[in-house]
């Protein structure tokens, strides 16, 4: 994306703000739950998207606090300018990154929602993003070419609210919940879908690992959530869903990701993911252990998903789902993936001038993939995953931060898997990776964020150097970001 | 005579402002039950009987709904951020939360930013966040959390909260080291002529259980108390007639206050 792009897509979207002033006065200078409520970003949030305890208290109340608006609509936008330590892949000799080193919008959302009614809330989210990653560069240049837009991350939620004692105090939340990404419901920022170092949506890397856990992250606007929760003097929260795949009346909810389009199993290989064809029951659940004192407040969790999917031997592929609700077929072989985490958070929240934040998780998968190893898919019949991240966070004033996490895989080594015969993939067939992430924040304006990012690939795909054994080495992704995030 | 056409229209109409009237009804009772109009009934004193009449309810309402998520059930909080409320003087908090109904985007400082910060806002236009030292007429919490819940209550409910929580049993008295509780006795019931600081009790009484508009202190958070002295003595919180009596204190001071405070129940 060229430099004039960007100028005139900030100049639509300075345009389409200054409307919004016009509209919203007397609005804050934030988005939607802030003109809701009127509260400062700074109520509900550490560092966006991490949220302090109120900001927990707030969503787990279905976002009801204040008054519904007439206009609930807000912008948000991320761009950025990338690096990568050496932008060659080494088994080609070609660009691993394009267009890195030229300023581009990495995603800009169009977010929707809040309150609707005393008891239900939304939080909605329609993205703009490049097409693929890699080579976003237009398509006379090499590049993939249009952006596209689809939903990302949304939710609806009901609750009620009810005295546990009888006092008239209300102490207990239950709460429904639908929703299209697993563990965006969740209010810690130690789940897949809010964990630091994602906050950042950037659209360049060079290599990255090839190995991950189902729950983090594949099941992304490809999977409806249907669940339900509880929230018990601020003390306990306890959550149990399911998960689907896109069917009927919920296909809204994964519009323009294309996934509520892959019914037919002649049509899995071009552009259905193996998600897409869950069993129409995958359960997760998620307890919390949450205590405040002071200042402070702790988190220690789990979590966990069961997810099936089913195989169709005859296209040699994830099963295809040809009947609506997702059933499958009699004699169909079944993959199933058990992800089970652990997670903690303790925030630091005085304010006068200093905030921190520790928070980390671990994930344990366990892939029973029989059908892929039938099939040669896969080097051994079921494969374990561990996934291991880390993070401090500091702020002074609100203004200046600095986080480091460090991400660590490792797991069974699978050459078919995790190989994948090509440039990036592992040599040896091992997930292994390790990285850190150093990220430098300036916050001048509440709803402003500069940020000066960069990760370090110690060990990439099993190895350092020539990981993938196609002369490639891990340090040779390593990424340096400096981007911008701008909500309004 | 009437035909079934007009009869039907008028059927029609009285469906169609039968439904217009439950959507103002959905929309007038998704506002929490706080005024449809703010600042209208903030300009007048003499509230309808009906508002008066339904005030503690929805005064209870919003306490079990919003003022709990920060304040704590019966309003003993958890975090320093917010203060304890329970056992608080009723005036004290109607006047409290109709200051904060009153703010505005002027109370709020622009001073000290960087020549960044500065640009910043000139190009976008947007207001920059408050530094804490900065706000010239409150402290940082009015403006993240208060400003946007007072926006739109009314006197009565402002008064029925303030009885709410007035009724309820303060939090007990504890004991924290982060000042000279000794000392801060001594500040508290005898002042200290050196610094032109009268006895503290004169207002807020000898168990520090304040009146009207004088607020309770007994049981406050320490930390909150210290932060409140702060800003009344830089003027960041607008009380002049405390900024005028403690101007001389320092720090030490104000910690051991703080935890003097905290420690009666």
């Amino acid at each position: 994306m060229t430099l004039r792009r960007v100028a005139r897509w900030l100049a639509t979207l300075v345009a389409t703000g200054a409307a919004w002033i016009a509209f919203s006065a007397p609005a804050q200078a934030v988005p939607v739950f802030a003109r809701q409520t009127g509260h400062n970003c700074e109520a509900c949030h550490t560092s966006p998207p991490e949220l302090t305890a109120y900001g927990r208290e707030f969503k787990l109340n279905g976002y009801t606090f204040g008054d519904a608006q007439p206009f609930p609509i807000a912008v948000g936008v991320m761009a950025s300018i990338e690096h990568v330590a050496d932008n060659v892949d080494h088994s080609t000799g070609g660009k691993l990154c394009n267009p890195c080193g030229e300023a581009h919008v990495d995603q800009a959302s169009i977010y929707f929602g809040g309150k609707i009614t005393d008891n239900i809330g939304v939080f909605g989210q329609w993205t703009f993003a490049p097409n693929g990653s890699g080579n976003n560069g237009p398509v006379g240049e090499g590049g993939t070419g249009p952006w596209s837009s689809a939903e990302d991350n949304t939710e609806v939620r009901w609750i009620h609210r009810f005295s546990s004692t009888g006092s008239g105090e209300d102490d207990t939340v239950i709460g429904f919940d639908i929703n299209n990404n697993l563990t965006m419901q969740d209010v810690w920022a130690t789940v897949p879908a809010w964990q630091f170092p994602g906050w950042f949506a950037n659209s360049q890397t060079g290599f990255t690992p090839v190995a991950s856990p189902l729950i983090d992250g594949a099941l992304g606007q490809r999977a409806i959530g249907i669940g339900g929760y509880v929230w018990w003097k601020k003390q306990i929260y306890f959550e149990l869903s399911e998960y689907q795949k896109p069917w009927g009346s919920f296909s809204w909810l994964v519009n323009g990701s294309g996934n509520n389009q892959c019914p037919g199993s002649a049509q899995i290989v071009s552009g259905c993911a193996p998600s897409d064809v869950l069993d129409h029951w995958n359960p997760y659940f998620r307890l919390a252990y949450s205590h405040d004192w002071d200042y402070n407040s702790l988190m220690i969790g789990a979590f966990g998903l069961y997810a099936k999917q089913y195989w169709d031997a005859a296209y040699n592929t994830p099963l295809g789902v040809e009947e609506s609700f997702g059933f499958h077929t009699p004699g169909d072989a079944t993959s199933s993936y058990r992800d089970l985490a652990v997670d903690w958070q303790f925030q630091y929240n005085r304010n006068e001038p200093w905030i921190g934040t520790i928070a980390g998780s671990f994930i344990h998968e366990t892939a029973s993939i029989g059908p892929q190893f039938a099939n040669g898919l896969s080097s051994n019949p079921s494969d374990t995953l561990n996934e291991f991240k880390l993070r401090g966070t500091v702020y002074y004033e609100r203004t200046y931060g600095v986080s480091l996490a460090v991400t660590n895989l490792t797991g069974d080594p699978d050459a078919i898997r995790y190989g994948q015969g090509g440039a990036g993939g592992s040599a040896t067939g091992s997930p292994s990776s390790r990285y850190y992430d150093l990220e430098l924040d300036y916050v001048p304006l509440q709803n402003m964020k500069f940020l000066l990012h960069y990760t370090d690939y110690q060990k990439l795909n099993g190895g350092k150097g020539n990981f993938d054994g196609l002369g490639n080495n891990s340090t040779g992704s390593n990424l340096l970001i400096l981007g911008i995030w701008w909500d309004y | 005579m009437e035909t079934n056409m007009t009869r039907n229209a008028s059927r029609a109409a009285k469906v169609l402002s039968g439904v217009v009237l439950a959507m103002m009804t959905t929309f007038a009772s998704a506002d929490d039950g706080m005024a449809a109009t703010p600042g209208a009934a903030a300009a007048a004193p003499g509230a309808s009987p009906l508002a008066i009449k339904l005030a503690p309810e929805r005064a209870h309402y919003l306490v079990n709904k919003w003022c709990s998520a920060c304040h704590g059930y019966y309003g003993r909080s958890i975090a320093p951020t917010f203060p304890n409320l329970a056992g608080q003087s009723a005036e004290y908090i109607a006047q409290e939360l109709q200051y904060f109904h009153n703010l505005t985007q002027d109370d709020r400082a622009i001073t000290h930013e960087s020549w960044i910060e500065q640009w910043l806002i000139n190009i976008t236009g947007l207001r920059s966040k408050y530094r804490y030292d900065d706000a010239p007429r409150n402290e940082f919490r009015a403006w993240d959390f208060m400003k946007g819940v007072a926006r739109d209550l009314d006197p009565p409910t402002m008064q029925a909260l303030g009885e709410y929580f007035a009724k309820q049993t303060p939090a007990p008295g504890k004991i924290v080291n982060t000042g000279d509780i000794a000392r801060g006795k001594t500040l508290y019931l005898e002042g200290d002529a050196d610094k032109g600081l009268i006895a503290c009790q004169s207002c807020h009484g000898p168990e520090a259980k304040g009146q009207g508009p004088i607020p309770r202190l007994a049981g406050q958070h320490a930390d909150y108390v210290y932060l409140q002295l702060k800003y009344i003595q830089k003027g960041t919180r607008n009380v002049e007639q405390m900024q005028a009596l403690i101007t001389n204190l320092n720090e030490a001071d104000f910690k051991a206050l703080a935890a003097y405070v905290q420690s009666l129940n």
